[in-house]
C-alpha cells in the first residue's frame, strides 16, 4: 500500500507548476476565496436552519448554494496543488510522508470526509426535502438543526486545522 | 520606530512567538473571523448582484452583526499579530493595500446597509436599483483584492512574486467571471430576470 500511494501521490507535472514562484502564493489566494464562499454560503444556509433570518425561505437560499459549491471546488483544486505538488514547495518531501506526519492535515482532511457525510446524511434523512417547505418564520425540524449546527462545526474546524497545518509539517 | 522596536522585543511579542499555541491563536482567529466578515458579506453581495432573486433581501440584515463580528475578532487578533512583527509589518508594502482594502470593504459594506437596507419600505418592493448592485460589485473587487493583499505579505523580499500573483489572481478572476457567464448562458442555471417571486407587481 505505501509504495502505491508514495507513487501515486507525487506529481511531477505538478510540481514544475508549483515550482513557478506567483503558483503557489496564486493558489493560496484562490483557496482563501473558496474558503470564504464555501463557508459564507454554507455557512448562512446553516445559520437560517438554526434559526437566524427566520424571514428567508429556504427553498430560496438554496439557490446561493451552487456558489458554495463553486467556492468548495476552488478549494479541492487548491488543495489537490498543495498536496500532490508538495515536493515543489518542501524540496525532496513526498505528499505521503506529509500526510503521514502532518496530525494536522490528517484531522482536516478528516473533517472535510464528515461534512461530507453529513451532507449525505442531510439528504438521506430527508431533511433537505423537509427544510425546502421552511417559508418566512418556519422553524426547522431539530434533526435538520443538528446537522446543520454539525456543519458548521466541520467547516470551522477545516479552517482552524487547516491554518495549523504549517505546525504539522 | 523606537516604538515599533520596543514593541517586537516586548514580553508580550516574545511570550507569544516564543509559544506555537499561543502563535496559532490570533491566526487561527484571524481565518474564522475573514470567513464570517467576507463569506457572509459575499453571499450578501451575490444576492444584491441578482443571485438567487427570489430571496428577500431584507431578512438578510439579520446577518449583519455576525459580519461585525468577524471585523472586530480580525481587528484584535490583527492587533496582536502586528504587534509580534510590527518592523517587517510598517516595511511592507502589501500591510498597507491591505489595511486601505480592509478600510475600503467596510465603508463599502456600511454604506450598503445604509443604501440598501436602510429603507425597508422600499427594499424587496422592486428589483435593485444598478447603483447598489455597482457598490455591491466593487466590495466584492476590494475583499478580492484585499485578500491577495494579506496573503502575499508573507511572500514580501522575493523578487517579482507579489505583482506575477497579483496580476495572475486578476487574470484567473476574470476567466472564472467569463467562464461563468458562459456557463450561465449554455446551461441557462439561473433563473431568467422576469421570474422574481419577492418582487410583487413589478412588469418584466
Amino acid at each position: 500500500m505505501e509504495p502505491f500511494l508514495r507513487y501515486w501521490l507525487r506529481w511531477p507535472s505538478l510540481e514544475v507548476i508549483m515550482a513557478v514562484p506567483w503558483a503557489w502564493p496564486l493558489a493560496e489566494t484562490f483557496h482563501f476565496i473558496g474558503l470564504c464562499l464555501l463557508v459564507g454560503i454554507v455557512g448562512m444556509f446553516d445559520l437560517r436552519i438554526l434559526g437566524i433570518a427566520k424571514g428567508l425561505p429556504l427553498a430560496s437560499l438554496k439557490r446561493l448554494l451552487p456558489w458554495g459549491v463553486f467556492g468548495f471546488v476552488l478549494c479541492l483544486v487548491t488543495g489537490l496543488l498543495f498536496v500532490l505538488g508538495i515536493g515543489a514547495n518542501l524540496y525532496n518531501d513526498n505528499a505521503y510522508d506529509v500526510i503521514v506526519r502532518d496530525q494536522y492535515l490528517q484531522v482536516k482532511l478528516l473533517f472535510i470526509f464528515l461534512a461530507g457525510l453529513n451532507l449525505l446524511a442531510f439528504y438521506l434523512t430527508g431533511m433537505s426535502r423537509a427544510v425546502d417547505v421552511l417559508g418566512k418564520g418556519d422553524d426547522a425540524p431539530p434533526l435538520a438543526k443538528a446537522i446543520a449546527a454539525a456543519s458548521l462545526f466541520l467547516w470551522i474546524g477545516v479552517i482552524v486545522f487547516g491554518r495549523l497545518i504549517p505546525e504539522g509539517l | 520606530m523606537q516604538f515599533l522596536v520596543w514593541l517586537e522585543h516586548s514580553g508580550f511579542a516574545t511570550t507569544v512567538k516564543e509559544s506555537a499555541v499561543l502563535y496559532e491563536i490570533p491566526l487561527v482567529l484571524h481565518a474564522i473571523g475573514m470567513a464570517a466578515l467576507v463569506g457572509l458579506s459575499t453571499a450578501v453581495y451575490l444576492r444584491i448582484l441578482g443571485f438567487g432573486s427570489s430571496l428577500p433581501l431584507a431578512p438578510m440584515e439579520q446577518f449583519f452583526p455576525i459580519m461585525y463580528a468577524g471585523f472586530w475578532v480580525n481587528a484584535l487578533s490583527g492587533v496582536v499579530l502586528f504587534s509580534l512583527y510590527p518592523i517587517k509589518a510598517v516595511t511592507n508594502p502589501g500591510f498597507f493595500i491591505k489595511m486601505t482594502g480592509v478600510v475600503l470593504a467596510v465603508v463599502c459594506l456600511r454604506r450598503i446597509k445604509r443604501q440598501v437596507f436602510g429603507n425597508p419600505d422600499v427594499l424587496d418592493t422592486r428589483p435593485v436599483p444598478t447603483r447598489d448592485k455597482i457598490l455591491a460589485g466593487t466590495s466584492l473587487f476590494v475583499w478580492l483584492a484585499t485578500i491577495t493583499a494579506g496573503r502575499l505579505m508573507a511572500y514580501h523580499g522575493i523578487a517579482g512574486v507579489e505583482w506575477a500573483t497579483a496580476f495572475a489572481v486578476l487574470v484567473v478572476t476574470v476567466m472564472l467571471v467569463l467562464a461563468g457567464f458562459a456557463a450561465d448562458r449554455i446551461l441557462g442555471m439561473s433563473s431568467p430576470s422576469h421570474v422574481n417571486a419577492s418582487v410583487s407587481g413589478v412588469r418584466s
